[in-house]
């Protein structure tokens, strides 16, 4: 088997070099340029008007008292029963979710560290909600890490959860907007560690294999919910 | 304004009237025109065989035979776009030869480019009775930039209903040797080509490359399609005589 | 394979119904890809997106071509970064190779069922076939990738997999995997797929990747997908094996917007991909769900041929398949008459470059040099130009056929100086004269003509030489008055 210091050797060879070369500098020759929007409001009003082509539906919740209602509503008029996983996370609390859930005859899963068939009762929930890291406004984006943002120790999230649930439900704070994916590459770059996974997700799960003709739901989930508060 | 005419080889030896059109309007709007006699051709069936040693001398031989020319004009954007885009890079290694290729290609122009770059004439006064529909050649869009000056000079064509080419992007399976060496893709481009043209319900063909005509038009006559295609001096030569 | 590519060509163009596939999929997609670019100009010019196309594809230049300079530095830092985050480098040279640490990882994890996300990488070197043949079942994912695992086939485009499928073969395919009869309507179609998978993605051991970019400076690979599986498959089963070419290096994070920006735009027309991915290492401790091992294997599998070479530019490509949508004679004869792996100008461009001259040269014939590549590729890769080269290059090779070039460097020889040009002129005039006739619309034809020019008439008319050239006839112009 090739051992990595042969593969590196046939590179710097084809490069002109007996051995790999030190640190080169790099910065291209114009920086990523600050572009886009910066009001809160306008950034709202163009995240929403993106997921609405991407299909995925958005909500406004004018204060944290109202996230349990939609929640519900959405779960409702969807027409679903059975259980539902969320987030671990710090992003969900407060919002009296467990409580309304509970209330409304759902049973909820919190990805509590430690617990265990967390992915299976993933895979037989109706729904999962989550918070975000981030929203990209220009292009309808939530951006959803495994970890908490900088925080390597944090669990309570993983990667299912906004997965294996044909509902996906989450929650996007007003201040977690951003116009587009330079600001968040920027923001990721200044905030230490990555988590193990981080996600874009734009829309519902989409495909267009089959004679070209859009499907949704393929893999992930087949509807996204968004409420933005 | 001198110029002198690169007729290229396909108009010398099967359209020579596009040469003579291209000859009187040039005249007609004041350029005196020369025809260096040791012209042949550009070359670009060879380089495009992989012939980079015969092109080379191909080349070496439109440089020598235009050197002293102040402006070259030719009645392809095929011709013009393999002079100006692959000369220089084919003696890019040779910095005499370099030089000379540069200065050559940059004052060789495609017939329809130098009326409106360099005299800057769009509307030649001619008038032409026809549907007609315009089919942009590749090397002339891709390798020279000439997109819209051809358009330009048809629109100004009194009488002459100009329609959209749909997916004017495609090429029309002609490609040199490629016609030979792959004959059934390139039959299959030209259909779709043909398809095309016959979309447009046009009567008239009109395009600035000789090859391209030439294999459309041998298409068309094969599968019993009644177009006419002329070359766009020949179009507005006989738009000329005919105002 | 066994076939030649002028027998594929033929097949395919026997075949109306894949032509229309291919016509209908690849306008679609390049009208897509129009209108994706077409706003983000739009949106460039009132300063609300990362460049215009022109901008952004001159710094995916500047990235890919600073990287692949650099490239031994960024694979060692790539690598050194995917440890410091508990992933497993493995380096291969050769596709034996990939196949082999492949293996190896599977027979150490006992694995039986393998799940895979859409990955170049990986049919390149053959991966499927070399796992079931060591005992491990391999699923594909991705919806297109699975319908042409059905059917025992490679994909047919970059992109879109199952472009020549219609869905009347997709529903007998899935009626065969299901025992039950199906209607071809997509909504039934897509959730028979999704019921089967999810199985599988629940129960597999093993999930192969491929990657677009991997960004050095954190080890982090990137995955571009639409359906959700590129997530399950680094979601769910235990170990993650990411198949990449060496090539897909960049920089840093901030490298990948201006790439992540052309990408989806270039191959769908879609502004972003419905997922992008970014793992960096395995799960964490406490983490409730992904892999407890992610391997890398990095491959090489002919790529150092083009590294430093004239066709360096080439490993630029992020393999978004604009250049096929946009390729005429893609669209006539699809991606199989090309190859099992890579297909279009790109495909054409470098399966020679990558697997060979002499497997593959034909393919570099396979173009009209029409420049519709050149013109759509979002990294500026200069496709007709270096099939152009690899013309050049197969026929100092030997891989041209004799008569061929005998027949252009003579026909080149004698046109290269005036008096000859001037006999042949004459003499071409003479010899097509048995053949010519005169047409109804005053043209003069020659309907058939001696080898090799009956390859053009067989199926056009080739137009008679004039009795007077135009060099002929200049005497006469050149009293002409300047009026």
């Amino acid at each position: 088997m090739t051992t990595e210091k042969e593969f590196l050797a046939a590179v710097s060879s084809r490069l002109g070099r007996k051995e790999v070369i030190s640190r080169p500098n790099w910065a291209p020759a114009k920086p990523l340029p600050t572009f886009g929007l910066t009001d809160p409001n306008a950034l709202a009003d163009r995240f929403a008007a993106e997921l609405d082509l991407l299909k995925a539906s958005v909500y406004r919740a004018g204060s944290a008292g109202e996230v349990a209602g939609i929640v519900i509503s959405i779960l409702q008029a969807a027409g679903l029963k059975g259980s539902v996983v969320r987030w671990a996370d710090p992003t969900l609390e407060g919002l009296g979710l467990d409580e309304a859930l509970t209330a409304g005859g759902y049973e909820v899963v919190p990805f509590t560290p430690g617990a265990e068939g967390l992915v299976q009762t993933a895979e037989q929930s109706v729904a999962g909600i989550t918070g975000v890291d981030l929203a990209i406004a220009e292009s309808g984006t939530i951006v959803l890490g495994s970890h908490r943002w900088g925080d390597a120790k944090a669990a309570g999230r993983g990667r299912v959860v906004s997965l294996l649930p044909p509902v996906h439900i989450a929650l996007v704070r007003k201040e977690q907007l951003v116009y587009s994916s330079a600001d968040f590459f920027r923001k990721l770059s200044a905030s230490g560690p990555l988590p193990s996974q981080v996600i874009f997700a734009s829309g519902p799960s989409r495909s267009a294999d089959i004679e070209n003709d859009l499907s949704i739901g393929v893999h992930g989930p087949g509807q996204e919910h968004v409420i933005v508060l | 304004m001198k110029v002198s005419l690169f007729v290229t080889c396909l108009a010398d030896h099967f359209f020579p009237e596009v040469g003579e059109a291209v000859v009187h309007l040039l005249r007609r709007h004041g350029v005196s025109v020369d025809f260096p006699a040791g012209q042949t051709c550009c070359g670009q069936p060879a380089w495009n065989t992989g012939e980079q040693e015969t092109a080379r001398a191909m080349a070496a031989h439109y440089i020598r035979t235009f050197e002293n020319s102040e402006y070259v004009v030719m009645p392809s954007g095929s011709c013009g776009g393999h002079i100006r885009y692959y000369y220089p890079q084919m003696f890019k290694d040779d910095k005499a030869m370099f030089a000379k290729a540069v200065a050559v290609s940059e004052k060789s122009y495609e017939f329809t480019e130098f009326m409106v770059k360099v005299l800057g004439v769009t509307d030649v006064g001619a008038r032409f009775k026809a549907k007609a529909t315009y089919h942009s050649s590749c090397h002339m869009t891709r390798e020279l930039g000439v997109r819209d000056e051809p358009l330009a000079m048809l629109r100004a064509v009194r009488d002459l209903e100009l329609v959209d080419m749909p997916r004017a992007d495609l090429c029309c399976g002609f490609g040199g040797a490629f016609s030979v060496k792959m004959p059934e893709i390139s039959t299959a481009m030209a259909d779709e080509k043909l398809g095309h043209v016959a979309s447009t319900k046009a009567d008239v063909l009109v395009g600035a490359d000789g090859a391209c005509l030439m294999h459309m038009a041998g298409r068309a006559e094969r599968i019993g399609m009644n177009v006419r295609t002329m070359h766009i001096a020949q179009l507005l030569w006989e738009g000329v005589q005919k105002a | 394979m066994t076939t030649t590519f002028h027998d594929r060509v033929a097949k395919a163009l026997g075949d109306e119904h894949l032509k229309g596939a291919l016509r209908f999929t690849t306008n679609k997609l390049y009208n897509g890809r129009l209108g994706a670019l077409a706003d983000m100009n739009s949106q460039a010019g009132q300063n609300m997106a990362l460049g215009s196309f022109d901008e952004l594809k001159a710094r995916a230049r500047e990235i890919k071509e600073h990287t692949l300079e650099h490239l031994d530095y960024y694979l060692q830092t790539a690598a050194a970064n995917i440890r410091a985050a508990g992933g497993t480098v493995h380096f291969a040279k050769n596709a034996g190779e990939v196949v082999a640490i492949s293996e190896e990882i599977c027979r150490r994890r006992g694995a039986k069922l393998a799940i895979k996300s859409k990955s170049m990488a990986s049919e390149e070197v053959h991966l499927n076939h070399a796992l079931e043949e060591a005992g491990v079942q391999v699923v594909e994912s991705d919806l297109g990738e699975y319908i042409i695992q059905l059917a025992g086939e490679s994909p047919a485009h970059l992109v879109i997999p199952a472009i020549h499928k219609t869905r009347q073969q997709v529903a007998k395919l899935f009626e065969a995997v299901g025992g039950q009869p199906l209607t071809t309507d997509t909504p039934t179609l897509t959730a028979f797929a999704r019921k089967v998978l999810r199985k599988m993605f629940m129960t597999a051991d093993v999930g192969f990747t491929g990657a677009n970019f991997l960004v050095a400076n954190t080890g982090t690979l990137c995955i571009v997908t639409n359906e959700g599986n590129g997530r399950l498959t680094t979601s769910v089963p235990p170990v993650q094996i990411a198949v990449v070419g060496m090539e897909k290096l960049v920089p840093n994070l901030e490298d990948v917007a201006p790439l992540y920006a052309l990408l989806p735009k270039s191959a769908t027309g879609q502004k972003v991909s419905t997922y992008f991915n970014m793992i960096t290492g395995p799960r964490r401790p406490g983490d409730p769900d992904g892999p407890e091992e992610l391997h890398v294997i990095l491959m090489d599998n002919g790529r150092t041929n083009i590294l430093g070479s004239k066709y360096h530019e080439t490993l630029y490509c992020i393999r978004c398949a604009a250049c096929l949508n946009a390729c005429p004679v893609y669209r006539n004869i699809g991606g199989h008459a090309y190859s099992p792996v890579y297909s279009g100008p790109i495909g054409a461009t470098i399966m020679p470059l990558l697997d060979g001259f002499a497997n593959w040269g034909d393919l570099a014939q396979a173009s009209s040099l029409c420049g519709a590549c050149t013109e759509v590729c979002p990294v500026g890769i200069h496709l007709h130009d270096h099939l152009v080269q690899l013309r050049a290059d197969l026929a100092m090779d030997g891989k041209v056929h004799w008569f061929q070039r005998f027949a252009i460097r003579s026909w080149m020889g004698v046109w290269r100086r005036p008096w000859s040009y001037r006999l042949a002129s004459k003499m071409s005039y003479w010899l097509m004269r048995p053949w010519v006739k005169k047409l109804p619309n005053g043209r003069e034809v020659c309907e058939s003509l001696p080898f090799p020019i009956s390859n053009w008439t067989n199926t056009r008319n080739f137009p008679a030489a004039a009795r007077r050239t135009f060099q002929d006839r200049w005497a006469e112009l050149q009293g002409g008055e300047v009026k």
